[in-house]
């Protein structure tokens, strides 16, 4: 049950990723909102690379966002 | 929509494509910007560890879509961590050799006196300075690298990496492609040695050597010279992701990343109790063992929404790994825009994990030793919630001041169904509660 869930919840996130696009295509002069720092996936690198270490030093998981970035004693 | 604050066609293209970017500091300015941003973390653990951690990243744009990035962290570490031991109602002396304190400085070889009912704790003090570099070229107008390094080191553990990640646009810039690549060679030298795996704690379980009575020579890690000999470990990642311009006010990610780890995997400092299986009173103490492979996989899903005045970031992880954890982590993160140039950020992060196959908060006395036991309450079934407030200031389009809090709970079993004898009456994993104090400043020019 815990492993359908799981498979239904990528399923629809996938389903919202790829199929949108389709219905909502954007124009490169309608992307002002999109420009803005807020909307940038990650718009603030500091917090970003804080919030990483302190969970990574916490938790048992990890990893998902990217790539790189440099391992810690601290687990 | 204020338009005198609107950027050029130009820029505003420059920026989106920067803002599908998958994995790295997304830096939104033209070319020839330098962007330094700045911040420093004040973390406390209530009755446990405080660290100070600044950090700063300064990245030169020198083109369009082309970026260096030079990040510095410095983390100082002061305080007590939990060093697996089970709590107990009564009074507990712990044999105490420095490879039994936590990471860092350990105190002096002397025994460990916990008195009833309070946690374990090995005190310690480390220091970490780190340097990371991205660099980021553009190869044509819809495909870049960015090719990442860093550097760690502290006391006891070093730590070398490097990353390539590949990004590819469609012709109309909506979809992004990312293939990322990381490569890490960590060392761990915990001084005094490294101790002999599941051995029963005294002042001789340090570099204790092999009676050659086993035939798992591979997984001892106490050769001769175990006191002067790093152990390491491989770990290898791969990520791949596609980033998707959804419509003119969302943008959303997915990843998709499996890492694997290799060699020594084991804390160092943390040991496990030997309970009497019908008391739950605790006999001895063990140095602890963790497979030396672990794989890792999860997906990732990100999206920025953009409502009439304000934005929210959403975010969802599910981890899995062959130690048989998986993870769920949630996050909300909703900019409150006040004005042009003031904002507050709520934000909300839910964890929860499994625990780990060879996870055991105790060890009994009458049984035969696993071959993995670990009693490490970050590997144990756990949940966590961590409640935060930013608030930041704008001054223009250039330099920007924030000061974040944040409070995060971590909670377990309680009484699991493990816990024998006295250990029932027991709370076997103490509530954890962190405040975090976060001020930041980030300069244009």
């Amino acid at each position: 049950m815990k492993r359908f869930f799981c498979f239904f919840v990528i399923v629809i996130l996938f389903g919202t990723t790829f199929s949108a696009c389709v219905v909502f295509p954007v124009k490169p002069w309608e992307r002002d909102l999109l420009a803005e720092k807020q909307m940038q996936l990650t718009p603030d690198s500091v917090e970003a690379n804080l919030e990483e270490h302190t969970y990574f030093s916490k938790e048992a998981a990890s990893g998902g966002k990217g790539v790189g970035g440099g391992g810690c004693g601290c687990n | 929509m204020q338009l005198k604050n609107k950027p050029s066609i130009r820029q505003a293209l420059a920026t989106a494509s920067c803002a599908l970017l998958a994995t790295q500091p997304l830096i939104a300015a033209e070319s020839g910007d330098w962007v330094i941003n700045l911040g420093t973390l004040f973390y406390d653990e209530k009755d446990r560890v405080s660290i100070v951690e600044p950090i700063a990243i300064v990245t030169y744009n020198y083109d369009d879509e082309d970026y260096v990035s030079l990040r510095l962290v410095n983390d100082t570490m002061t305080g007590a961590s939990h060093n697996g031991a089970s709590i107990s109602s009564q009074s507990q002396t712990i044999p105490t050799h420095t490879t039994t304190s936590a990471s860092g400085s350990a105190g002096p070889g002397t025994d460990t006196v916990v008195s009833p009912f309070a946690i374990p704790l090995s005190d310690f003090s480390d220091q970490r300075n780190a340097v990371g570099i991205d660099w980021q070229k553009a190869h044509s107008r819809t495909f870049r690298t960015i090719i990442g390094g860093n550097a760690s080191v502290e006391n006891d553990y070093n730590s070398f990496g490097s990353s390539v990640t590949f990004q590819r646009d469609t012709d109309d810039k909506l979809t992004t492609f990312t293939l990322g690549l990381a490569l890490s060679i960590d060392a761990v030298k915990p001084g005094g040695g490294t101790p002999k795996p599941l051995a029963v704690l005294s002042s001789s379980d340090v570099n204790s050597r092999d009676d050659d009575d086993d035939d798992d020579e591979e997984d001892d890690h106490d050769d001769e010279d175990a006191a002067d000999a790093a152990e390491h470990k491989l770990l290898t990642d791969v990520l791949v992701g596609i980033t998707q311009v959804v419509s003119r006010n969302v943008l959303t990610q997915l990843n998709y990343s499996i890492g694997q780890s290799r060699g020594y995997l084991t804390d160092p400092y943390k040991i496990i109790s030997r309970v009497d299986p019908t008391s739950g009173v605790t006999v001895d103490y063990l140095t602890e063992k963790r497979p030396d492979n672990r794989l890792r996989q999860a997906f990732y899903w990100k999206a920025a929404i953009h409502l009439p005045k304000d934005v929210v970031h959403l975010s969802y992880r599910y981890y899995w790994d062959d130690w048989s954890i998986t993870a769920h982590t949630a996050e909300i993160k909703y900019y409150f825009n006040m004005g042009d140039h003031f904002y507050l950020m709520p934000s909300f992060r839910y964890y929860k994990q499994s625990g780990a196959k060879f996870f055991k908060y105790s060890l009994l006395n009458d049984q035969s030793l696993p071959d993995y036991a670990s009693a490490d309450l970050r590997l144990a079934p756990l949940q966590s919630t961590t409640r935060g407030l930013k608030i930041g200031y704008n001054f223009g389009r250039n330099t920007e001041v924030s000061f974040r809090a944040e409070y995060m709970q971590q909670w377990g079993e309680k009484n699991p169904s493990e816990a024998v004898g006295l250990q029932r009456q027991l709370d076997l994993f103490p509530n954890l509660e962190v405040t975090m104090y976060t001020v930041e400043i980030s300069m244009d020019f």
